[in-house]
């Protein structure tokens, strides 16, 4: 069988519809990833034992389970409880609860890796522990953790593949539809898989530059 | 920086180099299988190989005991015996809605028989037999919606749970095009949905539906029926003649020829009702 580009650029308005349903589902999910984890790094790291032990249950819970079914829990649960969710709300919840446990990990990862002489050498140059984290080792952390963080918004903008299921007009979705129209499946998961390659390409050119651009010397 | 473009330049090509090659070796192989038929593959392996759904009930799909069971599945099983003497010499291939093309196409699977209905623009990238059982679509509902005809779920604040094929959606624009629609890759989440409250109603085989209908409290199959009579048909790569031949032959035995007391027991067996009879006329002619 030989590809028939004629046929690839018919369906590719029709995926470049997916197309903006993808950014509009990943772009929030990283963000929104990103910030959630904040709190959850700052409970897994919390001094009171009950806060960290709550927040780590948490993060082993979203962690262990699939984000599959995470979304359908959350997508038909709600139905069932009365008040039903949309599929894009569901699935931004679901990848923004699990991705805020990863993330949360990397930025501890990353606040762990600065060497604890650092914040002792802080605090005997007279700065208090909060002053001593906020200008020397989160500083660094951050650096640290951008190329995890590239990699985990790679992995979120994958998984808004999977939004799919639950009804979510994104790229997945339509490539499905044509699929199932046409029955030429090959050339459109082939397609698919361009547009899902330009899309984690531009993201992970965009966090090389962040990093490039926020590198000490 | 200079250095890093020249690598990424070589990567691209290599890539591109790559796919040229696996596409050329796809249409040699193209070529090569068409000279020999996919029917005698299947006499000498003594199996038959078919691409079937494990979610659509009850066409094909999954009991509590996990076992692949449906009409579809005892159509399989009596192609099987009569192609090769023991309703036990097949092999299913479980596959999703838009998986069911490649399974046949790629030769993962002989042919496919999967509650799949004729369209022609289907046709143009399989090859399909005559229809082995007609099939019609229509609208299962929450009986707490208090809806009775389609005209009353033509309204915004219903919900229609769709499968994930156009033609579908092109159903739901045609007949209740104020209802909202959601759509999902498996009969069994479409359901998932209207039990759960995210749908008020789904579309689907009609078939399927009375089985849903029947095996559930609370639902009911709306008596309009969406359109016309369709035909499921048994499908496979195009341009394997013989092996349509044979397959198209045996579902004209199935449906009005020798094999039609089986078929008739099969199709009792689930749709609780005999098919429609194997000719127009009676034998004697009168």
């Amino acid at each position: 069988m030989s590809v028939d580009l004629g046929f690839i650029t018919r369906i590719a308005p029709t995926l470049a519809q997916g197309l903006a349903t993808t950014v509009a589902l990943a772009i929030p999910a990283i963000v929104l990833s990103a910030l959630w984890a904040i709190p959850v790094v700052a409970g897994l790291m919390a001094r009171s034992r009950l806060v960290g032990r709550i927040t780590a249950d948490y993060v082993e819970l979203v962690r262990n389970t699939p984000v599959l079914v995470q979304m359908f829990f959350i997508f038909f649960g709600s139905g069932v409880l009365g008040f039903p969710l949309s599929g894009f709300v569901s699935a931004l919840l679901a990848l923004v609860l699990q991705n805020g446990a990863y993330v949360a990990e990397i930025y501890r990862g990353g606040i762990r890796s600065i060497a604890q002489r650092q914040a002792e050498a802080g605090v005997a140059l007279g700065l208090t522990k909060r002053k001593t984290f906020a200008i020397v080792v989160l500083p660094q952390a951050i650096r640290k953790v951008i190329p995890s963080l590239s990699n985990q918004g790679i992995l979120i903008i994958k998984d808004t593949s999977l939004a799919a299921t639950i009804s979510v007009a994104e790229l997945t979705f339509q490539a499905r539809l044509l699929a199932d129209r046409t029955a030429a499946v090959f050339e459109i998961f082939f397609t698919l898989a361009l547009f899902y390659l330009a899309l984690t390409a531009i993201f992970a050119g965009a966090m090389r530059l962040v990093e490039r651009r926020v590198r000490i010397a | 920086m200079n250095a890093s473009w020249v690598r990424q330049v070589r990567t691209a090509a290599f890539v591109l180099l790559a796919a040229t090659g696996i596409a050329a070796l796809a249409a040699g192989t193209a070529i090569a299988q068409s000279a020999t038929s996919r029917l005698d593959e299947i006499v000498k392996r003594d199996k038959l190989i078919v691409a079937t759904f494990s979610t659509a009930p009850p066409f094909c799909y999954t009991d509590e005991g996990g076992k692949l069971v449906g009409f579809d599945i005892d159509i399989a099983q009596l192609i099987a015996k009569s192609l090769l003497g023991d309703a036990n010499k097949i092999e299913f291939v479980k596959v999703t809605s838009e998986g069911r093309w490649p399974a046949v196409n790629s030769g993962r699977a002989d042919i496919g028989i999967a509650t799949t209905t004729v369209y022609p623009d289907r046709a143009l990238h399989v090859a399909f037999t005559h229809p082995y059982i007609d099939s019609g679509i229509s609208i299962l509902v929450r009986e707490d919606a208090k809806v009775d005809s389609l005209a009353a779920l033509n309204d915004e604040k219903f919900t229609l749970a769709n499968l994930s094929n156009p033609q579908m959606a092109d159903r739901a624009k045609r007949y209740v095009p104020k209802a909202k629609v959601l759509t999902f890759d498996t009969p069994s989440a479409e359901f998932a949905a209207v039990k759960s409250g995210q749908a008020q109603a789904m579309q689907m085989d009609t078939p399927v539906l009375n089985w849903y209908a029947a095996n559930n409290k609370g639902l009911k199959v709306l008596p309009e029926s969406l359109g016309v009579i369709q035909g499921n048909a048994i499908f496979m790569k195009p341009g394997d003649f013989t092996l349509w031949l044979w397959m198209d032959t045996m579902v004209r035995e199935m449906t009005q020829g020798s094999r039609y007391a089986e078929y008739s027991e099969i199709y009792h067996k689930w749709f609780g009702r005999n098919p429609p009879p194997e000719r127009f006329y009676g034998q004697s002619g009168k």
